[in-house]
């Protein structure tokens, strides 16, 4: 634990460039300026906290196209979960700005993702323990302690063999930020291509994201590693090319994706050859 | 809230502090010219969150934007000092009351509950965590059981679209 002075001076509330602030952040954290020399730990967001971009960025957000294209990367999502985690945003708000647009009906895919947020945080408070521990086995044919405990190494330095994974890996580090449909391939791709626990991961994007809310995020990991869901959640390259939207700049050539590139019966075979037949 | 007594301009009505925290960086709904926000900027519990620069940056840029008053410390004893400070400019008398969000995150809660006894904490309810605050739902297991009970109250079919008109409301949009 580190020993700060109590004062009773507020602290500075004005900068006259966005670096100066960034520097009395980290002035303010002994535990970031011991990694001074990782690129990874001194990146900042181009997202900007406050009400006012929160406010913009709500009303440049194209809502009625959400519902048609939330599942693509590219898709017409709100980007505006860091608000919301945060309180500078209510869902509230985020339903009402919908609704000034679309008729209830229309707006039924919206309140579904916002009643995801409800439902974790629901179960989250009913069971915290949930949240750090498997609510159910793994149904992977794996129990949970054939799974490593640490992320590996290259994945931390975004050097895996899958270039796409590699990409959304830098994503993470330098935006605090993911689609939702990137954040289950990343899950999905730690979990059951390098078999790690879904903790370790969970733990790791919780640190980068922007919006990261422990109940959402977690038991969304749980969903992915099947600790917390009838099946494991896995992908193909093919699923990646159709949902990355045009135009796009990720490297999803088969070359460079040789984890992903495959169909996924081959998959299944690979990733889970305890489970036999066809179950994912 | 305390009472005002009768001999009390009404017109100048007491400042109120507001201890705000990473999940409640707003000014709450009934905020008043004069209010205090106050953030505490703890670096212990920002490394027990392990949370990246790019992260405390966004809360610091929140805060900048809210023009909150932003101290360091922790609340054990930050609170008691800067009450002491801070009851006569606030015109509440000997015992100010703190009013705060509610939080969900348990390293919040537990930070929060730091506080000593002797501050007069009154938490209020979080806007930014329930769509549904009131929602109170019986059935957890899938979300499928809980979106049954939550799209019923949002006044949304669950599954597929209601037979009204929202087709013909689409197109009329487009035209």
């Amino acid at each position: 634990m580190t020993h700060q002075a109590l004062s009773l001076t507020p602290l500075p509330l004005q900068f006259s460039q966005r670096e100066e602030l960034v520097a009395q952040v980290l002035a303010l954290s002994p535990d970031l300026t011991a990694m001074d020399d990782d690129p990874v730990a001194s990146c900042v967001s181009d997202i900007v906290g406050g009400a006012d971009e929160a406010a913009m960025a709500l009303q440049l957000w194209p809502v009625a196209d959400y519902g048609k294209t939330r599942n693509y990367l590219n898709g017409a999502v709100s980007g505006l979960s860091p608000y919301v985690r945060h309180g500078v945003l209510t869902p509230a708000t985020l339903k009402q700005a919908c609704l000034v647009q679309q008729s209830l009906d229309e707006a039924q895919k919206l309140l579904q993702q916002l009643s995801w947020r409800d439902y974790f945080h629901h179960l989250a408070q009913l069971n915290p323990a949930d949240l750090w521990r498997d609510i159910e086995p793994y149904k992977t044919g794996f129990v949970a302690s054939d799974y490593s405990a640490e992320l590996p190494a290259d994945l931390m330095r975004a050097q895996t063999p899958d270039a796409f994974i590699n990409q959304l890996i830098e994503q993470l580090y330098t935006q605090g930020y993911l689609h939702n449909h990137a954040r289950l391939y990343l899950a999905s791709y730690l979990v059951h291509w390098r078999r790690v626990r879904w903790q370790a991961g969970a733990q790791w994007m919780l640190g980068h994201l922007l919006d990261g809310d422990l109940a959402s995020n977690n038991l969304s990991w749980q969903w992915v590693a099947s600790t917390f869901s009838s099946k494991p959640y896995i992908f193909n390259l093919d699923n990646v090319v159709k949902f990355a939207g045009q135009p796009h700049t990720f490297d999803l050539s088969p070359a460079h994706n040789p984890s992903l590139a495959a169909s996924y019966e081959t998959l299944q075979r690979q990733l889970f050859p305890n489970l036999g037949g066809d179950h994912v | 809230m305390s009472s005002l007594s009768s001999n009390v301009n009404l017109n100048q009505t007491p400042a109120r502090l507001f201890w705000l925290h990473d999940e409640a960086l707003a000014k709450p709904d009934d905020y008043r010219a004069g209010d205090k926000l106050v953030y505490l900027w703890d670096a212990n519990y920002f490394a027990q969150q392990a949370w990246s620069l790019k992260r405390r940056v966004f809360i610091y840029e929140c805060l900048v934007a809210l023009k909150a008053e932003i101290y360091v410390g922790q609340p054990a004893e930050f609170w008691p000092v800067f009450l002491a400070q801070q009851a006569q400019s606030l015109g509440q008398g000997s015992e100010p009351i703190v009013y705060v969000a509610a939080a969900l995150d348990p390293v919040l809660q537990a930070w929060l509950a730091t506080c000593p006894s002797e501050v007069k904490l009154e938490v209020t309810s979080n806007p930014s965590h329930f769509l549904l605050p009131d929602l109170q739902p019986t059935r957890l297991k899938r979300f499928s059981h809980f979106w049954s009970a939550q799209a019923k109250a949002l006044g949304v079919p669950a599954f597929g679209r209601s037979n009204g008109s929202s087709k013909h409301k689409r197109l009329r949009k487009h035209q």
